[in-house]
């Protein structure tokens, strides 16, 4: 069968794959160098049998073909060239090429005669098979190392451009640099510029304080009306600013003067003549010695005595609150009304009936006169032609529509008057359903 | 009737008179006569040129039983007098030492009242500050623990002379300083530095300077004591003098390694401390431009942190303002930075540090200002062609050279000029500034000056014809080199250049 055919060729390939990787079988053809193409006469096969069960394939033709062009060192005259067709189906042949001599390229290696003697012998074949393969796979691998290197370049370059040295990044970073040096170097000035400030307005206070307190001591330099103060020379169009502050400031009190009225209408502004002020009142002397005696701590004395007053909500509020909150609800109410007419919720909107008053609350506590001083059975001009309220015998009695012996009402081992107010209750529905 | 008796008894005294009343009296005189000597003495000891004669009168011997009298007011007189005295000259302290007089004093400071401890402690300052042996002598006394007492009263006058004894002890070397640590010192002072009072915090903070100076095992003890955030608070506060001695203690403490920098860049320090580059003051100008430097030269990352504040420019700003040694901690701020990497010597290009170097160069007098600048400016021109282009705009080779050749620079100065001068040249590409220096170079700095042009002329021809027209290619004609020698090659690669005939 075809199909098992080609299962087995598949199998054979995989098989095949398998392989170790110990012959040139495993290298694909491809890997021929560009310069290299193989043209009849490159193609002089070397043929190198190792063990009876390889067979050339075309990637050994290829790898041979390149040994034996870039290393024709190691293909040496023992190697014979040997024409091999396509199909790859050759047993070895190799086409004595002399006696087999040492060759002076080949070095010795201790070879046993019989071995030196045959270039087919197994272990010299050996050797040669592993030089080649040796060189090959060098330059093997010195190709996908340099293809490695191709990509592994373009990658750091890449990675390196934009993670570690960013141009841009460094570019764009140097300039806000720029941008927040100049800031600061601006809030620096400015801090300097308020701190010489503050420190200016800081010495013009001093100042101004010392040359008060100054006033404040030498007070009596001011100018009487009498005669002028130092500060005030008449020689001068106007007078020195001392005198203007010693007008100005309050002089100094020692404390243990008492506190005393000058007389200050000689003063040319006629400021404020007080030497009292609430500010100079003196304080309670500190006691250090107990009293002798039953006495309380004053400071206890002195509290409960200045204890501020605090009355209760009762005796705080006054007797005509009550009034008084009447009168403003009033008022409120005039002031605030506009409408007289009563909200109705709309949930009641269709429901247009008239509150009813409960018949026990509305009307007078006085009795009706009927059922108790007349009766309409009594008045029967009156009922001509009309029709006793009787129920429909099929409809539902729900009132009291079905005539009733009022007798029942009486009681009659008493003789007591009929409950009136049940009948009248009765009579008063009676009337407004007939209505 | 009693009464009349009592008033009799109660006279008799005074009625009697005789023997009692003198003998009160010559007490009085002998007690008078002690406190005047003991005034007059400690006010002409606060003049210099008394104490010589005070010295040669034999003041001490006579002082020191005063200090055991009956009467306070005399014994504190008597221990300002010999504080006075012990400060002037370390003669005087050393008498103290020996006249014994140290061991009374640190008795006495335990139970006396506090004008007399703040006396005490201000003797024993005056005995330590002179050298290391005199603090040490203070030390085996016992004077630590007494005064470590004195710094928990509650008069803040006590603390103040207490801890400023501690600190002129701490401040000679490690081993008084250990000493200092190890007698509980550190967490008092900081309780200290947290005071109202402003002239006691400035002697605490003061003191902590000194004790975290010296290694960084004691400015861990003062760390963990919880001395940065007290002292980062007080960064702003208008006192100059507090101000010098917090951003002293801060710098002290963040030289000594990484992660002590850290803490202190922790405490949140910047931008508020670039306002202290802009003071009155001088010295706080210089501590901060210190505290600074000690952060920026460990790692870029730290160095980039205060760029990132802006701290560069305010530093550049600070150094154009200062003169002498105020700006020696700024100019190896930049050199620091600049060293770290590219980028940051690029920042430093960036917030105009080059022109104010050079400005710096040409205007210092000092030789180890003028050898920081050059350093400075070597760190900053070494990483690429761009950064040695922006060095030698400002004209800064010829002057390094002249720095270098200067017969009069001291040994330093002429190696950091030629490192630096070596460094840039070693990256310059910029030929109009290397031409200048072809003509009067020596042939150690020829040799890279060469060296750069053969580098930069095979590949450039409009440089080549500058470099004729200039007279640059006759000067290398002349110059004279050993052949096999790196200047050969150089000169030989220049002049294949050029063809035949010009090379003439």
């Amino acid at each position: 069968m075809a199909k098992g055919a080609k299962q087995l060729q598949r199998g054979e390939n995989r098989k095949e794959r398998q392989q170790p990787r110990t012959s040139a079988a495993c290298w694909p053809s491809c890997v021929l160098r560009r310069d290299e193409t193989p043209c009849q006469e490159q193609l002089k096969l070397v043929v190198i049998l190792l063990r009876s069960e390889y067979s050339i394939r075309p990637s050994d033709a290829c790898a041979l073909s390149w040994c034996q062009s870039s290393r024709p060192s190691l293909v040496s005259p023992h190697f014979c060239q040997v024409q091999v067709d396509q199909s790859g189906q050759l047993g070895p042949l190799w086409a004595a090429s002399g006696t087999g001599s040492a060759d002076p390229g080949l070095p010795d290696r201790g070879m046993r005669e019989e071995e030196r003697k045959g270039p087919c012998g197994h272990r010299y074949l050996n050797r040669m098979a592993i030089i080649i393969q040796k060189n090959w796979r060098g330059y093997l691998g010195r190709k996908y190392f340099r293809k490695m290197m191709k990509i592994q370049k373009r990658w750091r370059s890449y990675y390196v451009r934009k993670y570690i040295h960013n141009y841009y990044a460094i570019k764009s970073y140097l300039e806000g640099l720029t941008v927040k040096n100049a800031i600061i170097r601006e809030k620096l000035n400015e801090y300097v510029e308020t701190t010489l400030k503050r420190q200016e307005e800081m010495a013009l206070d001093n100042e101004e304080r010392r040359k008060d307190y100054q006033a404040q001591r030498t007070h009596y330099l001011i100018s009487t009306e009498l005669r002028p103060g130092v500060f005030n020379s008449p020689f001068r169009l106007f007078p020195d600013e001392m005198e203007f502050r010693l007008q100005r400031c309050r002089p100094q009190i020692h404390s243990a003067l008492p506190v005393c009225e000058t007389d200050h209408t000689t003063r040319a502004s006629g400021s404020a003549a007080s030497f009292t002020s609430a500010s100079m009142q003196r304080l309670p002397p500190i006691s250090k010695k107990k009293l002798q005696g039953p006495f309380r701590d004053p400071a206890e004395v002195l509290q409960q005595r200045l204890k501020p007053l605090e009355p209760t909500l009762r005796v705080a509020t006054s007797i005509t609150s009550m009034e008084e909150a009447r009168k403003e609800l009033k008022r409120e109410e005039e002031r605030g009304r506009v409408n007289n007419k009563l909200f109705y919720p709309f949930s009641k909107a269709d429901n247009n009936t008239k509150y009813e008053p409960s018949i026990h609350s509305s009307g007078s506590p006085e009795l009706i006169a009927y059922g108790s001083k007349h009766f309409r059975d009594e008045n029967l001009e009156l009922l001509q032609g009309k029709k006793t309220p009787r129920p429909k015998p099929d409809s539902p009695v729900k009132d009291l529509g079905v005539a009733v012996d009022w007798s029942l009402f009486i009681y009659p081992d008493s003789g007591q008057k009929p409950l009136r107010r049940n009948i009248g209750c009765v009579e008063s529905r009676e009337v407004i359903l007939e209505l | 009737m009693c009464l009349v008796v009592c008033a009799i008894d109660t006279l008799a005294p005074t009625i009697d008179g005789g023997p009692c009343d003198e003998s009160a009296s010559v007490f009085e005189q002998y007690q008078k006569a002690r406190t005047q000597f003991v005034q007059t003495i400690a006010e002409l000891a606060t003049r210099p040129q008394n104490i010589e004669t005070l010295q040669n009168a034999g003041v001490m011997s006579l002082l020191r039983p005063l200090l055991l009298d009956v009467v306070p007011t005399i014994q504190q007189t008597a221990a300002l007098a010999l504080g006075r005295l012990a400060n002037y000259n370390d003669d005087l302290a050393e008498a103290v030492v020996q006249g014994d007089i140290l061991p009374q004093l640190v008795y006495s400071l335990s139970d006396q009242n506090r004008f007399y401890k703040k006396a005490a402690a201000f003797v024993l300052r005056a005995v330590a500050k002179h050298s290391p042996e005199l603090a040490q002598a203070v030390v085996d006394c016992g004077a630590l623990e007494a005064l470590v007492i004195c710094l928990e009263e509650f008069d803040p006058g006590v603390k103040e002379a207490a801890a400023w004894a501690l600190g002129y002890i701490a401040r000679h070397n490690a081993e008084l300083s250990q000493a200092v640590v190890d007698a509980g010192a550190v967490p008092l002072l900081v309780l200290c530095v947290q005071e109202p009072e402003v002239a006691l915090k400035r002697i605490a903070a003061s003191a902590l300077s000194d004790i975290s100076k010296h290694s960084p095992e004691l400015a861990q003890t003062v760390v963990d004591a919880g001395a940065i955030a007290h002292l980062a608070q007080m960064i702003l506060n208008p006192d100059a003098k507090l101000k010098r001695q917090v951003f002293s203690a801060l710098s002290q403490i963040a030289k000594h390694s990484v992660d002590l920098a850290e803490m202190v860049v922790e405490a949140e320090i910047f931008p508020a401390v670039l306002t202290g580059l802009k003071d009155s003051d001088e010295y706080v100008k210089k501590n901060v431009a210190t505290l600074i430097r000690e952060i920026a030269k460990h790692t870029p990352e730290l160095s980039q942190l205060i760029a990132n504040t802006g701290g560069i420019a305010a530093v550049v700003d600070y150094i154009g303002e200062c003169n002498g040694n105020v700006r020696l901690p700024g100019i190896m701020m930049l050199g620091y930075v600049a060293a770290h990497s590219d980028t940051l010597a690029m920042a430093v290009i960036v917030s105009k540090g080059v022109p104010q170097l050079a400005i710096c160069l040409s205007e210092e007098k000092e030789d180890h200002i003028k050898a920081a600048t050059a350093w400075a400016l070597g760190q900053i021109g070494r990483h690429t062609p761009e950064h040695a282009r922006a060095v030698t705009a400002a004209n800064i080779l010829p002057k390094l050279l002249s720095l270098y050749m200067d017969t009069e620079s001291s040994e330093d100065l002429q190696l950091k000029a030629k490192k630096a001068l070596k460094n840039i040249l070693q990256k310059c590409t910029h030929l109009p500034a290397l031409e200048t220096l072809l003509h009067d170079a020596p042939t150690s700095i020829l040799k890279h000056v060469v060296g750069q042009f053969s580098k930069v002329l095979p590949h450039d021809s409009k440089a080549r014809r500058l470099f004729v027209t200039s007279g640059g290619l006759k000067k290398i004609q002349e110059i004279k080199a050993e052949p096999g020698s790196s200047l050969q090659e150089y000169i030989n690669t220049i002049n294949n250049c050029y063809p035949e005939e010009i090379v003439r």
